[in-house]
């Protein structure tokens, strides 16, 4: 008898139990998460320098400083030598539309990061995956962040 | 009895005395309608003429009063929002920026055409295909590519601000510091053709980590920038002319009368306080009402994780 009444109690609070994605606890962009890890990066100090979206990949992009950094972006942007060991951070979603308002798209599935470290008017570019494996970069590629960079300005 | 006898007597007075109360609805002649498609106009002639536009047609049970009243009161505010008679006065973006309203409220929230006038006007109840075919024709309004602008990255447009930026008509202070904290998301407009950043405070964000922002806890606050949409050299989409900064404070006890929110915006690079005085929250709140349930905000919030 116990088991009957147990069983509907239990179902019924499981059913009930919070999870990321229940509106009653969290409203969430779960699949958007950016994964950090032990990449080098101070996010509590970092600043936007820009949002970008690429509409032929479909991609979002963010484009965050360390506050150390905040003369690079203008040196940068002025065409100025970098200050050494100045960090940037770029952020890649996956675009995808926004459920709640037709008319506007919003970060989807976290893809990867760049962090970019300024040395010896020279920088370094290290993407990571959402696992934090480094993954390898082409010329090509490492010019298209380049571009990305010197077209990014301070908000 | 006797009281009971009285008391439908002045019942009987007061309704038939109510009926003489008719203030006017106004009906301008239609001179400038929805140049939309056929189709199209079809179903909002169906569906939302009558509160929106000037070509209202009032059925019997709706002339009796106190219900007149209720029905005026509908139209006249539905005609201030959006009115199909007036539609040579907008502009293509305002256009299609009701229009995208328009959808969203019927499509996404459901809440329009009101359940009240589909009670009594069956006939206006949209059709799912209705719907389909409004959805196919909106959509088809998106200006996409946004028009190359070479020279955007000069016209891109930095907050600038004066040295001293007046209050909102609620009393809010202008919060410079919301550029140093965390982004919790980005959105794209192409309703709108804007590009956004949405920053929350400390509050905000540690409880977006926790997993438990519905509700935000008080002293949460979050700021929504908006720039115009322009594309750069890369044909990337990138920040234009800067639009507005807008925050959203919450405090459950001081802001009870806006849903627990303090609302305010400020406008352009001279960052002019939105409204004239404090109603200007009404417009916030009826706009953010029907996200209530995600404690009246849009976009939900990403959380930057240092596990794995």
């Amino acid at each position: 008898m116990k088991y009957i009444i147990a069983i509907p109690i239990l179902f019924f609070f499981f059913s009930c139990s919070s999870d990321t994605d229940n509106k009653q606890q969290s409203y969430l962009n779960n699949t958007a998460t950016v994964q950090i890890g032990n990449i080098p990066f101070d996010l509590s100090s970092a600043k936007v320098v820009s949002s970008i979206i690429r509409h032929k990949d479909h991609h979002t992009i963010l484009i965050l400083t360390d506050k150390k950094s905040q003369t690079t972006k203008n040196n940068l942007s002025n065409g100025n030598a970098f200050v050494q060991g100045a960090k940037w951070l770029i952020i890649y979603w996956q675009q995808k539309d926004d459920l709640v308002w037709i008319g506007a798209r919003i970060p989807g599935k976290f893809l990867y990061t760049d962090l970019i470290q300024f040395n010896n008017n020279d920088f370094i570019i290290r993407r990571y995956d959402s696992s934090g494996k480094i993954l390898k970069l082409d010329n090509a590629e490492k010019k298209k962040i380049s571009t990305l960079l010197l077209s990014a300005w301070q908000l | 009895m006797k009281k009971l006898k009285i008391l439908l007597a002045s019942a009987v007075v007061l309704f038939v005395g109510l009926q003489f109360y008719r203030p006017e609805i106004p009906s301008p002649p239609v001179t400038n309608d929805f140049t939309g498609p056929e189709e199209i106009k079809k179903i909002f002639k169906k569906s939302c003429y009558d509160c929106h536009s000037n070509e209202t047609n009032l059925a019997w049970f709706d002339q009796i009063n106190p219900a007149f009243l209720l029905v005026r009161k509908h139209i006249l505010e539905g005609r201030s929002y959006l009115n199909f008679s007036d539609w040579d006065k907008l502009n293509d973006a305002k256009r299609r920026l009701l229009l995208f309203d328009a959808l969203n409220v019927v499509k996404t929230f459901k809440t329009m055409p009101l359940p009240e006038y589909t009670l009594l006007h069956p006939e206006a109840k949209l059709s799912k295909t209705d719907v389909d075919k409004l959805e196919k024709f909106i959509l088809s309004l998106e200006k996409y590519p946004v028009e190359m602008n070479a020279s955007n990255k000069s016209k891109s447009e930095k907050i600038t601000g004066s040295s001293i930026i007046k209050n909102a008509p609620n009393g809010i202070k202008f919060i410079p510091d919301y550029k140093d904290w965390q982004v919790i998301s980005t959105t794209e407009r192409f309703d709108h053709n804007s590009t956004r950043i949405i920053y929350a405070n400390d509050i905000a964000v540690n409880a977006i980590n926790k997993g438990n922002n519905i509700p935000y806890p008080d002293g949460s606050i979050l700021a929504k920038a908006l720039w115009e949409r322009v594309t750069n050299e890369n044909g990337d989409i990138v920040p234009g002319k800067f639009i507005h900064v807008e925050f959203m404070i919450k405090d459950e006890e001081k802001y009870a009368s806006t849903k627990g929110w303090g609302w305010a915006r400020w406008l352009g690079n001279d960052l002019k306080p939105f409204g004239n005085d404090e109603t200007f929250t009404n417009s916030c709140v009826n706009c953010h009402n029907p996200v209530k349930e995600m404690d009246y905000t849009f976009t939900p919030a990403i959380r930057f994780s240092k596990n794995k």
